[in-house]
């Protein structure tokens, strides 16, 4: 019963977590956070110490 | 983003320190632990080659094998790469200096410590967790350190998200602080013995918990963090879906936990968790395959890429070789197949497709992006050099699973064929002589997959070397191809 519940639960929040992660509220922010790793590598620091 | 020029307080440098140790150590452990590899691929060929000389028996150098590759060769490609992609994807240094050189240190210790007392025979005879308490004592607090500098790191990032990277170097981080703890718990008898706290089946069953998902999150989540973070970097693309990645680290970091039973097939284990272990890993193909197409089609458009620059190869190849073993992995699984698979060299092959392509490669290739960012120069020292150590790589790589592949099934064949009266018709040792050519074509993939570290070595003591050109360049990755 229990592991039958958890079951619908887990499957449940997997529709949910894909559902957020498609959602449009999403795009414009994981397409910004997609380009992080193509900044310069020293804009922060200089990189070297 | 704000200009150091104009800023009125300078920000600090990130701390690349520490990087460029673990950098190093990447390659020389890499080098120690393959080597020793060859030596007991050599071993199993010709078992007097060691003239009986206990600490340099295969049941002693093995675990000095797999303790060097996965946890010297491949931890300190994981702590370095982090350290360098935490500063960068959170705009801030290291929080700690201080802490960030402890666990270099301390984690160059646990290996001069499981170096020595590997072969003098001191183990607790859990596979991936052989070394004796007092080092598992010493991993707990150099891995609660590293836990401290990365997520201290994360808390005070500039930029409010925190990349996909991230997150699976702190699923890989998180994961194997719990891995460790909960199955290296032991009651010590002596400085150098202890005993399992756990007994029987159950102390198999967290043994293998333990042991799968060392592979799960130090040989998978780990490196996918890499590959998050190297693979777009080195393409000059981002990655091909940002919310794919998303999906791909809750499903992977959710199914991997519950596929450790498949290591207990047909044994007291009982069969329900048998089954469990099955089903979760046959799952766990989509989200294996959905960070590997994730990472492959980023090079969608930018495929010439590939014909230029090799380090890109290493990369992308890697990724072939993880498509590979995941699929095989969850294959293996299969009660049926197992059957034929377990206890044959079979696993041995599927292993190092993962260990040798997926995670050597991935490794390779983001040592040889940062080499020349961490020393200040305009590329590696010979690129020439780096293509031939990718062929290197590759062709041991198929040499070395296409053997275990057909030595594996043959054994499986031989162990289970039954004459008509139902009685075995190969003794286990016809089994052994049958697989000596195939140890030889593996003991050869080796010996090649290591040469091609040693070019790797040379390649980056001439790029350290070299004298940085006079008017500082800026490094980008273009200069790098």
């Amino acid at each position: 019963m229990i592991s039958g519940i958890l079951l619908i639960v887990l499957l449940a929040s997997f529709a949910v977590l894909w559902a957020w992660a498609w959602s449009e509220r999403r795009r414009q922010s994981f397409s910004e956070a997609a380009l992080m790793p193509l900044r310069e590598d020293d804009t922060a620091g200089v990189g070297k110490s | 983003m704000p200009n150091p020029e104009g800023a009125a307080a300078p920000p600090l440098p990130y701390n690349d320190r520490v990087v460029r140790q673990f950098t190093i150590m990447t390659v020389v452990w890499g080098i120690v632990g393959m080597l020793v590899g060859v030596l007991i691929a050599s071993l199993l060929i010709w078992p007097d080659l060691t003239h009986g000389i206990p600490w340099l028996s295969y049941g002693r150098l093995r675990p000095l094998h797999t303790n060097a590759v996965i946890f010297a060769f491949g931890g300190c490609g994981l702590i370095g790469t982090s350290y360098y992609v935490v500063q960068r994807t959170c705009q801030v240094p290291l929080i700690s200096d201080k802490l960030a050189a402890f666990t270099f240190w301390g984690w160059q210790l646990v290996i001069v410590l499981a170096a020595i007392t590997l072969p003098l025979g001191y183990t607790q005879s859990k596979e991936y967790a052989e070394l004796e308490w007092p080092i598992d004592i010493l991993i707990t607090l150099v891995w609660v350190a590293y836990a401290v500098v990365f997520f201290g790191t994360i808390v005070k990032r500039k930029v409010p998200h925190i990349y996909v990277a991230n997150w699976f170097y702190g699923a890989f981080i998180i994961a194997v602080a719990v891995l460790h703890v909960v199955n290296s718990a032991a009651i010590p008898v002596t400085l150098t013995k202890s005993y399992s706290a756990y007994a029987g089946a159950a102390d198999a069953m967290i043994q293998w918990w333990y042991g799968h998902n060392a592979v799960g999150f130090f040989l998978t989540a780990g490196f996918l963090g890499m590959m998050y973070y190297f693979i777009p970097k080195q393409a000059q693309r981002p990655i091909y879906s940002y919310r794919l990645s998303v999906v791909h680290f809750w499903a992977l970091i959710s199914v991997y936990m519950w596929a450790g039973p498949h290591h207990l097939h047909y044994t007291a284990l009982p069969d329900w968790v048998q089954s469990l272990g099955m089903v979760f890993s046959l799952i766990l193909l989509a989200p294996s395959w959905g960070g590997m197409i994730n990472g492959m089609m980023t090079l969608s458009g930018a495929w010439h890429k590939l014909r230029t620059d090799p380090i890109l190869k290493f990369l992308i190849v890697s990724l072939s070789f993880y498509g590979m073993s995941t699929f095989e992995g969850p294959m293996m699984s299969i009660k049926t197949v197992n059957a034929l698979s377990h206890y044959t060299d079979w696993t041995i092959g599927h292993v190092h497709s993962g260990a040798l392509g997926w995670v050597g490669m991935i490794t390779i290739g983001s040592v040889y992006m940062l080499v020349p960012r961490l020393f200040n120069r305009p590329g590696m020292h010979s690129t020439r050099a780096i293509e031939v150590h990718f062929w290197l790589t590759t062709i041991g790589i198929v040499l070395y699973i296409a053997a275990m592949w057909i030595a594996g099934v043959m054994q499986g064949l031989m162990w289970r064929a039954t004459d008509e009266n139902g009685v075995l018709v190969y003794s286990f040792i016809e089994s052994i002589r049958a697989t000596y050519p195939y140890y030889l074509i593996r003991l050869a993939g080796g010996v090649l997959y290591l040469s091609g570290m040693l070019v790797m070595a040379w390649n980056v003591w001439k790029t350290i070397r070299t004298e940085p050109a006079p008017q500082p360049v800026a490094v980008t990755a273009g200069a790098l191809s």
